[in-house]
């Protein structure tokens, strides 16, 4: 770490931070950062846009990179002494991928690319953000849709969806994604991707009927299409029944008690209502008892009908 | 976890006395922030019936002062409109006056909805009759922060917007007793736009559901009065919300639990009117297992230090359980919209200058 140098700052008086006879919930700064503030407190209230400015930006973000203040401040030194964003942007990778969850700089990233009006590598870039422990990175997959809609890439997504997918089924951000493709894109139909991922869906499903992801798709899916969940109840229903032929699980009896509330609306006689509503209930009692820490949730709908 | 684990309120009002007092260095990566860490010191000794036995008369009179001099007026030369309300710090290098009424407008200095909200809401817990809070500023900055698609951005030159300025900016309003900064169709807009195919509520259009946006949406529905009209279907979201309990809560499905979805999630479904439906004993056990030794809670069982954020979600989540237990019988009902005491709000909010006489 760089201190600070007498020299170099000489000229520059020092604002300190006031905080009257009695402060409440300080920070122990370290002295590094406390002179470094002074000082830039200095030059931001005389908005001097300066190298030395940028250089000391620069190191205060990275001991508080959420300071937003600091960030715009760097923003207009960068327009002034017309910085070249792109090694403004290298600049900053490192620091996103020690702080993957810091909201300024991922926007700050966004702006240097809209600035630049060229996505450049960030896809790359974000997929490499996505590696290890960081598969559901809400900052990176917001980004990435933002890159997406703005620069009109969406044709290759689909796939990348799919293979975030099969690299892990339990993400469910990058479920959130395919539903996002296909329910944004002007290139993809959900109701000609319909048939398709209903069975991939259940491919899924099948592979580990505990995980809620494909479950919450495929509901989310059909419902988003131009068909209801009763339609395709002749495909459904026996697909949950012989899933669960040798034991229950919750999802599954939540998603047949969905398609059985869909079938309900559709049913105009009373005894057929009636009949129906029986189904319904039948399955709130099973999940009382396999879906135990949300029993009473389950009580109170049963009695509902 | 051993099965005694139970409420440690003396390590937790242990714990908030310390960070009241001083917070360790890595704090300073949130500097800009420190109004919320305010918030959250004083509104958890609340909770736990210590902020008169913690902090004296003539300390909260300074607190009082400390975070009005946080407050940014309009300069009368610039008229800098959406950059009034709160700072989080004084870390511009302003002078310290908390009884100023026009602020000489720097470069990059503005308020931020989150700081704003909880400067106010702290002043509330305090006692103060918010006489110095300029309303009308404030209200003119917010429409000015207000985006095109009804998001909240938190600063005029902010970079980033949404659900949870859109919150901030529903509690502002509602304190200030004053919806004329909010267009509230916009907002209710952008709030349809962000419920998602699982009925959860994001952070914007096309973005996964979210145990934060989804309580900062229904809070702010609730504080508008527009909870029915909101929502898409209220049933289906309630659903959602009860279905992230695992035994505490995760913020989003096939996440590990974390305490400070046990607040988020847990007080919108207390508003959604589910509350009854969480098993309450898994819930309580796994925010016990997320205390430490030093007192707080952290976000997860593993960790081993407290945080300040997650120490103050666990004691207000335990503090909306309607049928207390011996060991947190002490705490007061939640005013969960606001998250502060219901007892304290009672008391002191209709003393505030915007509410009296309504």
């Amino acid at each position: 770490m760089e201190t600070v140098t007498e020299q170099e700052w000489a000229d520059v008086e020092r604002t300190l931070q006031d905080e009257g006879p009695y402060s409440v919930v300080p920070i122990s700064y370290s002295i590094e950062y406390s002179e470094k503030m002074d000082i830039l407190r200095t030059l931001m209230k005389n908005n001097e846009k300066s190298e030395r400015a940028l250089k000391l930006t620069e190191e205060i973000i990275a001991m508080s990179p959420s300071n937003y203040v600091i960030w715009k401040y760097r923003q207009e030194i960068v327009k002034e002494l017309n910085v070249d964003l792109k090694s403004e942007l290298d600049l900053f990778t490192n620091y996103a991928k020690e702080n993957p969850k810091c909201y300024q700089l991922w926007h700050y990233r966004q702006l240097i690319i809209e600035k630049l009006n060229d996505p450049l590598n960030e896809l790359k870039f974000i997929e490499e953000m996505l590696k290890g422990d960081d598969l559901k990175n809400y900052h990176a997959w917001s980004y990435r849709e933002w890159i997406v809609k703005h620069f009109d890439l969406w044709k290759e997504e689909f796939e990348f969806s799919t293979s975030m997918v099969k690299y892990d089924d339990r993400n469910n951000a990058a479920w959130n994604y395919r539903f996002f493709i296909l329910s944004e894109s002007p290139y993809h139909d959900i109701n000609e991707y319909l048939k398709d991922e209903i069975e991939f869906s259940k491919q899924k499903i099948n592979f580990d009927p505990t995980n809620p992801s494909p479950w919450m798709y495929l509901r989310g899916i059909i419902e988003k299409s131009k068909y209801e969940l009763a339609e395709f109840a002749d495909e459904l229903l026996p697909f949950c029944e012989f899933l669960q032929r040798n034991e229950f699980y919750k999802y599954a009896l939540e998603f047949q008690l969905k398609v059985n509330e869909s079938i309900l609306k559709t049913l105009k006689s009373e005894k057929e209502q009636e009949q129906q509503k029986d189904i319904c209930r039948s399955l709130c009692s099973k999940l009382e008892e396999y879906d135990k820490i949300r029993r009473k949730y389950w009580k109170f709908i049963r009695e509902s009908y | 976890m051993s099965e005694e684990e139970t409420f440690e309120k003396n390590k937790h009002i242990k714990y908030f006395e310390r960070c009241f007092k001083i917070l360790p260095y890595h704090y300073t990566s949130a500097d800009t922030n420190r109004m919320t860490f305010l918030f959250f010191c004083i509104s958890g000794l609340d909770l736990l019936g210590a902020l008169d036995q913690v902090i004296t008369p003539e300390i909260k009179q300074k607190t009082i002062e400390w975070i009005y001099a946080q407050q940014i007026h309009p300069d009368p030369k610039i008229g800098n409109i959406g950059q009034c309300g709160f700072r989080g710090a004084p870390f511009m290098g302003h002078k310290f006056e908390p009884n100023a009424t026009e602020t000489i407008h720097e470069p990059y200095d503005a308020s931020n909805l989150a700081m704003t909200y909880t400067a106010l809401i702290s002043l509330i817990i305090l006692g103060d009759d918010l006489s110095r809070v300029n309303k009308k500023a404030i209200i003119e900055s917010i429409a000015q922060l207000q985006q095109e698609d009804g998001s909240f951005s938190p600063v005029i030159f902010g970079m980033e917007y949404d659900m949870r300025f859109l919150y901030c900016a529903s509690v502002i309003s509602y304190i200030l007793n004053d919806w004329s900064g909010i267009n509230i169709d916009k907002a209710i807009d952008f709030i349809k736009k962000s419920q998602t195919y699982d009925f959860g509520i994001s952070q914007g259009q096309g973005f996964e559901s979210h145990g934060g946006p989804t309580f900062c949406a229904i809070a702010a529905l609730s504080l508008m009065g527009k909870l029915d009209e909101g929502l898409i279907s209220k049933k289906d979201t309630l659903s959602w919300c009860l279905s992230r309990q695992v035994n505490g809560f995760q913020g989003r499905a096939n996440k590990p639990p974390d305490t400070c979805y046990s607040f988020w999630i847990g007080a919108a479904i207390e508003i959604l009117g589910g509350y009854e439906f969480i098993d309450f004993e898994t819930h309580k056990k796994f925010l016990y297992s997320t205390q430490t030794n030093y007192g707080g809670f952290t976000k997860y069982p593993e960790y081993e230090f407290p945080d300040i954020l997650h120490s103050y979600m666990g004691v207000a989540a335990l503090a909306i359980i309607p049928e207390k237990t011996p060991e947190i019988e002490c705490l007061p009902q939640l005013e969960t919209r606001l998250n502060m005491s219901k007892k304290t709000f009672d008391k002191n909010f209709p003393n505030n200058v915007f509410w009296k006489n309504k």
